[in-house]
């Protein structure tokens, strides 16, 4: 339980910092997409015998590369791509994870999320990437906010608005990658982006939301660790339930 | 005294999906300019600031722009924003100007009182303000602006164009203005450029008043209505 709590607090600290990004770019739908083709990463993983969690990086930085090098050329809106690739990589995937003997255990923990059973060194692998991804907001957070919020003011301007695209996308590449451990591939997304929808409900400013989004992801993730504990459920099911209820309240106080 | 010539464009042509949209446009804008461009919806208006802004390449033609410095105001600029907190100050500070520059720019746009407030909670006529203070705090020699009094009440439209008068007489901003709104164009800029996927004309704004250019440009019978008529 220690570990979840550490792994939970990591994550809700990194989950929704990105998730304002990509709200802000109105890109909401590419941490599911990169879920989904998380799971080729986690087959691949699977098949050859090495760290899932590491191949699944790979895997979806050099995915979110290719969406983004799409999106650029705009010649496909950004929808269709991700709707290309969100059933694109679910195939794969799938036929991986039919080579590789069917469905087994070790599978589960990556689709629905297995936190309570996180090792000392994935711990570490968490805490070294989060804060690399964190870093790297904190060192560029003027222009991912500007190239984010107003691409072609922000190329104007002068901005290298195509490498900070590739950035980010790495960036959310890699926290959907640590995510999946603590959600599951399929609840990836909401972890990301229903705090941050909360939080910018209420905000007066975009730093406002990324301090409040972290603070409801906090709750939402412990909150769903009690529950789970409990309850006897699943802990990635609880914690985006809380998110939920978080968003369910912050917009009936609105009101 | 020769002016400084900003932006030189020679012979112009671009397509989209084998349509032409832009033929062998040329066009010169000199350091103090203030243009108003017009044209029919499709005529290659947008594209040819996209040109100019760097954001589209030409498929033939020379575009030749002296001024690294330019800065862009998008149709629509603060609309598609409602949903997000962004501050005022956050859009000017994204710019990584100094605290003095953005002091400066919010006093010339008469925003200094809504500094804090979240872009989507101002009005459409404050939202492209912002967005000019954004302009001014990248040092830009030339600002061009996309339709900007799109959704702006009156009284926010005259505001608007006596900023854009001092910016450009007194801040020696050169300004590209593309609008539908004729009569506006008509009342307050000194150059038109009309554009019909060629370039029709480009001169002193009073031409507008010819019935037979408008009738060239649009393809169909337009008269101005002054202004105060609306």
């Amino acid at each position: 339980m220690t570990n979840a709590m550490i792994a939970g607090t990591i994550i809700a600290c990194l989950a929704p910092l990105i998730g304002n990004f990509v709200l802000l770019k109105r890109i909401a739908l590419i941490s599911d997409t990169l879920a989904h083709l998380a799971l080729i990463g986690v087959a691949i993983g699977l098949i050859t015998h090495t760290q899932p969690f590491l191949v699944t990086i790979l895997v979806t930085s050099i995915a979110a590369i290719l969406i983004e090098k799409m999106r650029s050329q705009k010649k496909i809106s950004e929808d269709t791509i991700l709707a290309l690739f969100l059933p694109g990589g679910l195939a794969i995937a799938l036929i991986l994870v039919s080579l590789s003997g069917g469905l087994n255990a070790n599978l589960f923990d990556y689709l629905f999320g297995s936190i309570t059973t996180i090792s000392n060194a994935e711990i570490y692998q968490i805490a070294i990437l989060a804060m690399i991804v964190i870093g790297l907001i904190a060192i560029f957070y003027k222009q991912l906010l500007f190239s984010s919020f107003d691409e072609e003011g922000a190329k104007v301007a002068g901005l290298p608005t195509k490498w900070l695209n590739y950035l980010l996308a790495v960036l959310i590449a890699v926290t959907v990658s640590l995510s999946m451990r603590i959600v599951g591939v399929l609840l990836v997304g909401a972890l990301m982006v229903i705090p941050s929808v909360s939080a910018m409900r209420i905000a007066q400013s975009f730093k406002a939301s990324l301090f409040w989004s972290v603070i409801f992801a906090l709750i939402a993730v412990f909150g769903g660790l009690m529950a789970a504990f409990y309850f006897n459920l699943p802990a990635g099911s609880t914690i985006v339930l809380m998110s939920l209820v978080i968003f369910a309240l912050v917009t009936a106080r609105q009101n | 005294m020769t002016q400084k010539t900003l932006i030189n464009l020679q012979e112009i042509c671009f397509a989209y999906n084998q349509e032409l949209i832009l033929d062998h446009v040329s066009l010169r804008v000199e350091k103090g300019d203030f243009i108003g461009m017009i044209g029919p919806n499709g005529g290659g208006k947008t594209t040819l600031l996209k040109i100019i802004l760097g954001l589209l390449k030409a498929d033939s033609g020379h575009a030749e722009i002296q001024s690294k410095k330019i800065a862009y105001v998008a149709q629509h600029a603060g609309y598609k924003q409602h949903f997000l907190p962004i501050s005022v100050e956050e859009v000017l500070q994204m710019t990584g100007a100094k605290e003095s520059a953005i002091i400066q720019a919010l006093a010339i746009t008469n925003l200094s009182e809504k500094r804090e407030r979240l872009l989507r909670d101002l009005s459409v006529g404050q939202q492209q303000r912002v967005f000019i203070a954004r302009a001014l705090l990248t040092q830009a020699e030339i600002l061009i602006l996309d339709e900007p009094t799109v959704g702006v009440d009156q009284q926010a439209q005259n505001q608007f164009y006596d900023l854009l008068r001092d910016l450009n007489q007194n801040h020696k901003l050169s300004i590209i203005l593309v609008s539908h709104e004729i009569d506006l164009i008509a009342k307050e800029v000194k150059q038109i450029v009309c554009i019909n996927k060629k370039l029709i004309y480009h001169g002193q704004a009073a031409a507008l008043q010819d019935k037979k250019l408008l009738q060239k440009v649009f393809g169909t019978h337009q008269q101005l209505i002054p202004h105060h008529q609306h």
